[in-house]
């Protein structure tokens, strides 16, 4: 199958900063991808390149074009949204769903429209009159109704409250994915969407430090609670995090089989926060990349 | 070109000053001529002059002054003076409406490119299947082709209600007799010089414009400073230092150096000649040259910097990853 979007050595730097290092990438259709990492991690310039925002050296396509060369043909099958400040000040909802009508091919207006009736925005507010979540819900109602292959979102619901940031995904969800699309999508809130995800990816200092589908994490890492007695066999075996909840610990391990952890204690699926947490520690060694690995 | 058209709107909604501002110039000059009219001449001139519709029906004249009155109207009429005042009514009105828009196109330009990205919204323009070529090209439409139309079309609506409050209140009148007396010829006669003369202007102040959206899309702040201090302090730190004023020179010519390029003859305005009525229509039309900007290597060297400008403007809002 054709990758939505296929990197090799992506690397980038502002002035003597390092931004990427050899970012590699296989995104392929029909997959919501989360590309999670702390601040300066890379995320937004790893985004920035697969728009065309930005210079950088390396392979990339995206949808087999490359974003230096060829934005403006890309961009007729790639929506964004970079945050919810994006969107002018000035603008009326009305002159919004003119303009997009009219520059952009794939926008059905009508969608636009229905999607917009079901929320509180009034067709003759400008931006300013909004309040940050009805912005947030303007943009979703714009970029819905365009017909993309990919969606790239950064930081999307950034400052909104948890009803909206709730709605925003569900709306995602339910309007707008299907098997054809693919949806890009950074974010500091993790544990909200690692329900919607089926690939999560961390980035740490310019580098991938893990790619994979959600259903292989069960298969690679385990989060042990050993029993009373067996906390120092448990800590032999080398887990990747340790953590003290309720006076016991809590151990993280990479690449154990399953059956010898729970013959130590109580074995369960770390969430995608718990990793986060134990990946992102200073001086943690980066780990394989699963697509890599397989 | 619907996309371009599309573009071109979305400035006006954006910089609502660049059609409102004119607009309310232009309607405080009907109001200042109106007040004219119907309040101040009234009140200064002497009783019944307005009034008379003949030289005799004026009220405290000598048979010498009013045979000076009536010599006076006989030349007038004699050089066309009713052509004449709807031809220079038409002109003068498109030189204030112009000289203001030129002031409200600066701003914008200046503006344009950096508010959006001050803002942001540069990322969800970028977010939609746009070029950058056609985005600074609309943008320079605006100022070049459509607030310069626009400027004529609201000139003459402008001259248009002028001259109809001028008429209601001195139609029938010796005054009215000699300066609101419709002409479309004339009239038309001006629309096509005014025409010539924004055509020539539009092209001798491309490089300024391509100045001004190239600062737009460069300056990370102080646009407004970037635009002006150079204009003041390159002629300064010249004459400073080598004593010459050839900058200053320059900047003048390519400000204000396409009236001598179209062959615009001074004397044509020359108004204040006693003996005279006034210019002579004739002359001033006759005088428009419009191949003297057209011709001339001043006017497309500059044409040829500012497409260097708008290049550089186009690859910097692509390539400038400031966002």
């Amino acid at each position: 199958m054709t990758a939505i979007i296929e990197a090799r050595g992506l690397t980038k730097s502002y002035g003597d900063t390092p931004a990427l290092r050899g970012v590699d990438l296989n995104v392929q259709p029909g997959r919501i991808v989360g590309l999670i990492g702390p601040n300066g991690a890379g995320k937004t310039t790893v985004i920035k390149a697969i728009l065309g925002l930005t210079s950088f050296d390396g392979e990339l396509k995206v949808l087999g074009r490359d974003p230096r060369t060829e934005r403006n043909q890309l961009m007729n099958e790639v929506c964004f949204i970079a945050d919810v400040a994006v969107l002018p000040r000035w603008l009326k909802v009305s002159q919004a769903l003119d303009f997009v009508a009219g520059v952009h091919p794939r926008f059905d207006r009508k969608k636009a429209e229905e999607f917009l009736a079901k929320t509180d925005i009034r067709l003759d507010r400008r931006v300013r009159q909004l309040s940050k979540g009805m912005v947030t819900q303007l943009h979703l109602a714009l970029i819905l109704a365009i017909d993309a292959r990919l969606l790239v979102l950064d930081e999307p619901t950034l400052g909104l409250d948890l009803l909206f940031r709730r709605s925003f995904y569900d709306n995602l969800l339910n309007d707008y994915f299907d098997k054809e699309r693919t949806i890009l999508v950074t974010t500091h809130q993790v544990e909200e969407i690692e329900n919607i995800l089926t690939d999560v990816i961390f980035i740490q200092h310019g580098k991938i430090v893990l790619d994979s589908p959600m259903e292989a994490l069960g298969e690679r890492f385990g989060q042990l609670v050993p029993a009373a007695g067996n906390v120092e066999r448990a800590r032999a075996l080398k887990p990747i995090d340790e953590r003290d909840v309720f006076g016991r610990a809590a151990m993280l391990f990479d690449g154990r089989n399953r059956a010898e952890l729970e013959a130590l204690g109580e074995v369960r699926t770390p969430s995608v926060a718990d990793l986060f947490v134990a990946m992102m520690q200073p001086g943690r060694a980066p780990a394989t990349s699963q697509k890599e690995a397989a | 070109m619907n996309t371009m058209m599309l573009l071109v709107r979305r400035e006006f909604w954006e910089h609502r000053s660049l059609w409102i501002a004119p607009l309310v110039w232009a309607g405080i000059i009907v109001l200042l001529s109106a007040w004219l009219f119907f309040v101040i001449i009234p009140q200064h001139a002497p009783e019944g002059v307005f009034e008379a519709t003949r030289v005799e029906e004026i009220e405290g004249l000598s048979d010498a002054d009013r045979e000076e009155v009536r010599q006076a109207i006989e030349t007038a009429k004699a050089h066309d003076v009713p052509k004449t005042s709807i031809s220079f009514s038409f002109l003068g009105i498109s030189q204030l409406i112009s000289s203001f828009a030129c002031i409200v196109v600066f701003f914008y330009l200046i503006d344009c490119l950096f508010t959006e990205r001050r803002d942001r919204s540069i990322l969800f323009w970028k977010s939609l299947p746009l070029s950058d070529t056609q985005v600074v090209l609309s943008k320079l439409a605006v100022a070049l082709i459509v607030v310069p139309i626009g400027v004529v079309v609201l000139a003459a609506v402008t001259q248009l209600i002028l001259f109809t409050l001028f008429w209601l209140k001195f139609h029938g009148t010796l005054l009215g007799n000699v300066l609101a007396d419709w002409n479309f010829v004339s009239w038309m006669r001006a629309l096509v010089v005014e025409f010539a003369i924004l055509l020539c202007g539009v092209i001798w102040y491309a490089p300024i414009a391509a100045y001004f959206l190239l600062l737009s899309v460069w300056a990370r702040k102080l646009v407004f400073l970037w635009a002006i201090v150079p204009f003041a302090a390159l002629p300064a730190l010249e004459g400073f230092f080598f004593q010459t004023n050839n900058i200053l020179e320059f900047i003048g010519r390519r400000f204000v150096g396409f009236i001598q390029a179209m062959h615009l003859d001074p004397r044509a305005f020359n108004v204040g000649a006693h003996d005279e009525a006034g210019p002579h229509i004739g002359d001033i039309l006759a005088s428009v040259k419009v191949s003297g900007v057209l011709l001339s290597a001043e006017a497309w060297l500059g044409v040829a910097a500012a497409v260097v400008m708008v290049y550089a403007t186009i690859r910097i809002r692509r390539y400038r990853d400031d966002s």
